[in-house]
């Protein structure tokens, strides 16, 4: 697919990246990519591909909608038709309404009438991500459609999710109270996706109490992170803390994090463009590893800092992350561990960015792949 | 005039200003008759109330010098009510059958909300003029809970607001609105006090209304305000400081 020339750099190569992550059998974007002899080597099997592939096909619809063009368009309607059906989880099928929604699509009524008729029961049992998901869906495909039989649907998910998703003490969101061992951790996604939704809502339904808890949380998360721009993962939602950095997440400093950011931005929130600035210099060498972790030729975004494990990754953070809430204290990066990089790229990581990219016209040097200079 | 008091918790009704309430409302001659109706009233639903409130109660004393044993040995409304020879009853709950039935079967003219706890929609259909209750926030700005707190938090005047009950939280007709005197070195709980007065003196004023024929309301539609909910430790701190440094705007001398 040829993709035109873009006043952003990081737009124009980001589309091509992705066209570069695409099946043409499958209509589906790679679970994860590399670059092995310079040229990218992708993996189609994993089935998380299907939720990546939604995320990807949300950025680039955006992408289409504000400079009129049609990347992907037939590939999307292709999509949906082979696989609308195997969309099983509740919130990809939230995402999935978000991108339909925004492209005016036939399929959103039917899809935003399922995710309403669901019980509340069921919606208990998802994890943060999932619930905020439905709810971003749902909201957005109101924004769209005005449709009002949809309004009590979406109240509803608004005081499910603030009764049994949020910690009213600390004001961080909870991942799910179903599980014993997660109850009080919550990631730096999670919370992400919390701020979305309640800023999506507090806005179109004009709800002044979500739109405070959103700057509340905002200002405790900014002031979380670290001095070199870095997002902590893992946070504990009783204290407040962050009990484990790694893996420090580029699609976390470059895209997610400017979900709440921008319209942080828009409301004022001191602090923010600073924080913004850090985040994104981070990608340019401002970490740990002093590594550039954006490659220009071929174009490519390295995954992440992690640590290098002394056991099972998964273990030892479970380990790090009881042991800094028991201590009460915030995790710490130091200097002298061995850190390493995770040297692949995620599609959902490039949809995120166009997502995020498309209509921010500020940072124009990082729009030209450049770090900020202030 | 047939009135309902609807209170909760009957072993722990002590607060002063629902005592003063039913001392004043019994000096109308127009009242004809007066029942107390109380929700939760099994020692299980006290116990839980009270682990509940336990740590607001060493607050209060802590920070107010209150002496708990003077609290403890007050009038309860309840035993004011049975000097006067008012009928009580009491309820698991509002919702409870038989309790609906009494309401029905009294035919009352005015239920006054003294118990915080949620009326069901059976109860409010039932007495001719509804079911009154005090807010203590500005509506239809704030709703909801915690609404001291919100509104010093959103720098809005201090008022209470009497209104008449709905099945969606804060949103029926307003009966009254009165403004509540703030003053430098106000706490939550001295702010609380000075509402709970208001609200007394707004019940009396608006039977004086009902009977007079000159309640006028102002209904309430959902996009003049905004509900919020209860804070938690973190917002409920950044207000307690918001006092404690007196940079709340709408003091008076």
């Amino acid at each position: 697919m040829r993709i035109m020339k873009n006043n952003s750099i990081l737009l124009e190569k980001s589309l091509e990246l992705l066209s570069n992550m695409f099946n043409d059998n499958d209509f589906c974007f790679s679970f994860s990519t590399r670059i092995i002899d310079g040229r990218y080597v992708n993996d189609f099997d994993n089935p998380l591909k299907l939720r990546y592939t939604i995320n990807s096909y949300l950025g680039i619809m955006k992408y289409n909608k504000i400079f009129s063009k049609n990347y992907f368009t037939n590939a999307f309607e292709k999509f949906l038709d082979i696989n609308l059906r195997t969309v099983k989880n509740i919130g990809d099928k939230g995402l999935l309404l978000y991108t339909l929604s925004i492209i005016d699509n036939k399929y959103s009524q039917k899809l935003a009438k399922e995710l309403s008729e669901i019980k509340t029961e069921f919606l208990i049992k998802l994890n943060l991500q999932e619930i905020c998901w439905v709810f971003l869906g749902m909201t957005k495909y109101y924004e769209y459609s005005k449709d009002n039989g949809s309004i009590t649907s979406i109240d509803k998910l608004f005081k499910l999710i603030m009764n049994n998703f949020f910690n009213k003490d600390t004001l961080f969101p909870i991942h799910s109270k179903q599980s014993k061992i997660r109850k009080n951790f919550v990631s730096f996604g999670g919370i992400v996706y919390f701020l979305k939704s309640l800023y999506e809502y507090a806005q179109v339904f004009n709800n002044n109490y979500a739109l405070i808890i959103f700057k509340e949380l905002t200002e405790r998360i900014i002031n979380l992170q670290g001095k070199d721009g870095s997002w902590g993962w893992f946070y504990n939602n009783k204290q407040a803390t962050v009990v484990d950095w790694f893996q420090i997440y580029s699609v976390h400093q470059d895209a997610m994090a400017h979900l709440f950011l921008f319209p942080a931005k828009n409301l004022g929130i001191t602090g923010v463009d600073q924080s913004i600035i850090k985040s994104l210099n981070w990608l340019f060498g401002d970490n740990i590893l002093k590594q550039q972790m954006i490659q220009t030729e071929p174009f490519f975004i390295i995954r992440s800092i992690k640590r290098e494990p002394f056991i099972e990754e998964r273990a030892e953070r479970i380990l790090r992350a009881y042991m800094n809430s028991v201590l009460k204290k915030n995790d710490e990066i130091i200097p002298k561990k061995s850190y390493v990089l995770n040297e692949e790229c995620r599609s959902y990581h490039i949809g995120w960015i166009i997502y995020v990219w498309s209509d921010q016209n500020n940072y124009k040097d990082f729009h030209n792949l450049n770090k900020i200079h202030n | 005039m047939k009135i309902v008091i609807l209170s909760s918790f009957p072993k722990f009704d002590k607060l002063q200003h629902k005592v003063i309430f039913l001392t004043e409302v019994l000096k109308k001659n127009y009242i004809s008759d007066l029942i107390l109706i109380y929700s939760h009233k099994s020692l299980f639903d006290h116990y839980k109330e009270l682990k509940k409130r336990l740590h607001q109660i060493k607050l209060k004393a802590r920070t107010n010098n209150v002496n708990l044993l003077e609290v403890a040995n007050r009038e309860s409304l309840e035993n004011l009510a049975k000097k006067h020879g008012l009928m009580i009853y009491k309820f698991d709950r509002f919702s409870d059958r038989k309790c609906i039935e009494l309401l029905k079967d009294y035919n009352c003219d005015l239920a006054i909300n003294f118990s915080g706890e949620y009326i069901p929609k059976t109860i409010l259909d039932i007495p001719k003029h509804g079911v009154i209750s005090a807010h203590y926030g500005k509506l239809p700005e704030i709703r909801g809970g915690d609404s001291i707190r919100w509104t010093i938090y959103l720098n809005f005047p201090m008022y209470v607001s009497h209104f008449f009950l709905t099945n969606v939280i804060d949103m029926g007709d307003i009966a009254l609105l009165s403004k509540v005197t703030v003053k430098k070195g106000d706490s939550i709980l001295t702010i609380r006090k000075k509402c709970q007065q208001k609200a007394l003196e707004g019940h009396l004023k608006i039977l004086d209304k009902i009977y007079f024929g000159q309640l006028e309301l102002v209904k309430q539609y959902p996009e003049m305000g905004s509900t919020y909910y209860r804070m938690g430790k973190y917002l409920a701190k950044k207000v307690d400081e918001i006092l404690r440094n007196n940079l709340y705007a709408y003091y008076e001398e």
